[in-house]
């Protein structure tokens, strides 16, 4: 079966700031991939590439095997998507948006429509221009939650909507991947990645730095140490893989990558070690180690 | 100067950088260019006397360009030609502007980021009428010195230059005044269009043998009663500006006194719950948002074509012996009818033009907004989006468009008991839609190839209409006349219909529209 997306060497420019460069972006069908990086790392360039509105300078982009700037429209009755940024047409009313766009997607009857704006509490006659961010954003939910696609773009989308808001978005996407649909989810919001996402791509400066499963992008990033030691700790600091390392009377603290593992344990062992606890790297700590100067990583 | 102020009018001034000169141009290049002429082409007494005595009788001329003064001095020639149109072209760049400063900002949600810095709420709108008036003042600067260098006298040319723009700043004002009542920028600038249209048009009606109290509610008839070069009267400067400082006063007001992002007059109704069958694909969709842009410019182009037609039916006093007059006499088979309706049905179609550019122009201001994106990410061609509905809408509008005028004529003058001349009024109006086509054709290829520049769409009419007032003065070579697509088609019902010149243009407007799809779907959105 053909990946929905697969985006391998991907460039783009806008004058002479490089946008993209060189970015990766493997989505397997069936699955929900987080797209996370830090603000103007290249994700709304990515999305807007792939759906046809940027034309790439480089690299192969393909959507569902095909080329998403020749053969837009046929590509995009397979998918729905939501902007970061909804705008809705001031004219209409959320309830008319919502079928206008089931329609133009090529889908004349959403069955789920009545039942998801009940659920995300919309209020479908106000006119486009009176909806606040967050229900701009609940309309193009709707709409894209409702169609029967393949594949879900959701960009950013959760951004103004309130936690429990959040939740239904979240038990939808849940239910969007019990359906069998695909979805790229790029998002700022952890908790929701880590519940949601089953593979993650992380890009910087227009490059994807880590993908993989969570547990895949967690091995790699240093874990957490907390030593009580009787004796004295000497060189930990020295060995290469250690960070943030900390002394305070009995007390070690510290940060190691797995491959310098041994050597601490070696030191710690000489220093009388008296108790040891370890915790894996927490998501927000994956990020932080690929979101920062490249030193850190 | 606060260091917020100053940073507010660094912001406004900049945003203008290109439709700041594009509105000197509009301001002063009209003027100066038909002063020019004048001077050149109408050099002696005797050129002049022979074209003021059948100037004074064209109805055409005096509903456009109000009553002829003196017009076998230079001064007064060009005051005549000049002061009425240039006038409106000023009333016209400080409304879009204003606009531009004011509501669209607060419609875009950008105005909220400035008052959220220390900026007062009326902050935006004082800087940005003093950015107008200064740029305004500076036209009429301009104008005035151009005025002066081709030999004019001082007091003339520095009261019409003041007129001009205090016209311009005056209807800036009335702008921000509209965009305190309604809560788009479309709707602000139809107000303010129509307060425009409407002074134009009381103005016309009393210059056409109307009722002269008529020209004192007015601002352009003060500006006429200004008479540079003939009466040289300051006095109707005092009624301009005391106007525009009673209109900002209650402008700001208003503005202080309103929530953000609302409008006094606007209440938002609640729409349907679902779409209904119609409402389907990008042609549904364009159709539903232009639909009441049809029926404004309808029936403002009903009225418009009513008025002509009441004019037309003292057509016979109002055509003079010899000059211009004589000539479209002598083509309309010495019908005075046909030969005003030959050439009022140009000025209409030119009218009607607005709608179409600005239908066209919506593509741009879509894409801008992201709206364009919200379409092309569902399994719209772009062919589709971008031309198709933006074209088959704007086309199919403007003969709606003129249509409405046409049957405005044909109204009037069969109440009056003259169906037959309101049939060549009606047929006359229509046959002008190639023009209108051409016109936005070339508008669409601004959007897809220099969308940056696409309301230069705007000057190009503007030109069009230049140069048909300038034509019949000059007697252009035909070269230089039918540049303009107004020009090369006949002027009905004087002039047969003209086969060649409407399958030319039509022509032309499929290959400039086969241009303008090839340059909007080669190009990234922006």
């Amino acid at each position: 079966m053909v990946d929905p997306i697969d985006v391998s060497g991907l460039t783009k420019a806008f004058g002479a700031t490089r946008a993209l460069d060189g970015l990766e972006l493997h989505v397997r069908a069936g699955e929900v991939h987080g797209f996370l990086g830090p603000n103007g790392a290249g994700k709304s360039t990515t999305i807007r590439v792939l759906l046809g509105l940027l034309r790439h300078d480089g690299g192969r982009t393909l959507l569902f095997g095909g080329d998403p700037w020749r053969q837009a429209p046929e590509l995009h009755r397979r998918l729905a998507y939501v902007a970061g940024d909804v705008v809705l047409w001031p004219e209409l009313s959320g309830g008319e948006t919502i079928d206008l766009l089931g329609r133009m997607r090529g889908q004349d009857v959403l069955a789920r429509r009545d039942e998801l704006i009940e659920r995300f509490q919309l209020d479908p006659t106000k006119r486009g221009k009176a909806y606040s961010k967050g229900n701009r954003q609940k309309v193009a939910l709707v709409a894209a939650l409702a169609a029967d696609v393949e594949l879900l773009i959701l960009d950013e989308p959760t951004s103004g909507l309130d936690p429990l808001m959040e939740d239904v978005f979240q038990q939808c996407v849940g239910e969007a991947r019990d359906r069998g649909q695909t979805v790229l989810l790029s998002s700022h919001i952890l908790g929701e990645v880590e519940r949601l996402c089953d593979r993650l791509s992380i890009v910087r400066d227009g490059r994807t730095v880590r993908t993989g499963t969570l547990d895949e992008l967690r091995t790699g990033t240093a874990m957490r140490i907390r030593a009580r030691i009787a004796g004295r700790a000497v060189g930990l600091d020295r060995i290469a893989g250690t960070d943030e390392v900390k002394i305070s009377g009995d007390e070690v603290t510290l940060a190691v990558q797995p491959g310098a593992l041994g050597e601490v344990l070696e030191v710690l062992r000489r220093a009388e070690v008296q108790e040891l606890e370890s915790s894996p790297p927490s998501l927000e700590e994956v990020f932080r180690s690929s979101y920062g100067p490249a030193s850190r990583r | 100067m606060s260091s917020t102020v100053r940073a507010l009018v660094r912001v406004t001034v900049g945003r203008d950088r290109v439709l700041g000169p594009v509105a000197l141009y509009v301001v002063a290049g009209y003027t100066l260019a038909q002063a020019a002429a004048i001077h050149w082409g109408y050099a002696s007494p005797e050129d002049r006397h022979g074209l003021a005595r059948t100037a004074q009788g064209n109805a055409t001329y005096a509903a456009l360009l109000g009553p002829a003064r003196a017009l076998d001095d230079l001064g007064g020639l060009t005051a005549w030609r000049t002061v009425v149109v240039g006038a409106t072209f000023a009333g016209l760049t400080g409304l879009l502007l204003a606009v531009r400063h004011t509501r669209a900002e607060e419609e875009l949600g950008r105005g909220e980021l400035l008052l959220a810095g220390a900026v007062g709420r009326r902050a935006p709108a004082g800087v940005a009428l003093g950015w107008i008036a200064a740029l305004q003042v500076a036209g009429g600067a301009v104008l005035a010195i151009g005025l002066m260098a081709l030999g004019l006298p001082v007091v003339g040319a520095v009261l019409q230059g003041a007129a001009v723009a205090a016209v311009g700043v005056l209807f800036a004002a009335v702008a921000v005044l509209a965009s305190q009542l309604v809560a788009t920028a479309r709707a602000a600038r139809a107000v303010a269009g129509v307060a425009l249209g409407t002074a134009f048009l009381l103005r016309a009606v009393t210059d056409a043998g109307g009722p002269d109290a008529f020209r004192w509610v007015t601002p352009l008839g003060w500006a006429e009663e200004v008479a540079p070069f003939t009466a040289n009267d300051p006095a109707p400067l005092l009624l301009l500006v005391a106007a525009t400082m009673v209109v900002v006063a209650v402008a700001l007001r208003l503005q202080g006194a309103r929530d953000h992002g609302t409008g006094l007059l606007t209440r938002t109704t609640p729409g349907p719950d679902r779409a209904s069958a119609r409402l389907r694909g990008v042609y549904g969709l364009t159709i539903r948002r232009q639909r009441s842009a049809v029926a404004g410019w309808g029936a403002g182009l009903f009225a418009v074509g009513a008025a002509v037609g009441a004019v037309a039916t003292s057509a016979d006093d109002l055509l003079g012996d010899g000059g211009t007059g004589a000539k479209l006499l002598d083509r309309a088979g010495g019908d005075p009818v046909d030969a005003f309706l030959s050439s009022t049905s140009t000025v209409v179609a030119m009218l009607a033009c607005g709608f179409t550019l600005q239908a066209l122009l919506r593509l741009r201001r879509d894409e801008v907004s992201g709206l364009l994106e919200a379409t092309l990410a569902t399994a719209t061609r772009r062919r589709q989006t971008l031309l198709g509905a933006h074209v088959v809408v704007a086309g199919i509008g403007s003969v709606v468009v003129l249509l409405c005028a046409g049957v405005g004529l044909l109204v009037v003058l069969t109440l009056s008991g003259d169906p037959g001349h309101g049939v060549d009024g009606l047929l006359a109006t229509l046959s002008r839609t190639p023009a209108l086509w051409v016109l936005g054709a070339v508008s669409a290829l601004l959007v897809g190839a220099a969308p940056r520049a696409s309301a230069l769409g705007w000057a190009a009419l503007a030109s069009c209409l230049a140069l048909w007032i300038i034509d019949p003065l000059l007697g252009l070579p035909t070269a230089v006349s039918d540049v303009s697509p107004f020009g090369l088609l006949p002027d009905l019902p004087a002039a047969p219909f003209g086969a060649v010149a409407t399958a030319a243009l039509i022509a032309a407007t499929a290959v400039v529209l086969a241009l303008a799809d090839a340059a909007l779907r080669r190009r990234d959105l922006t």
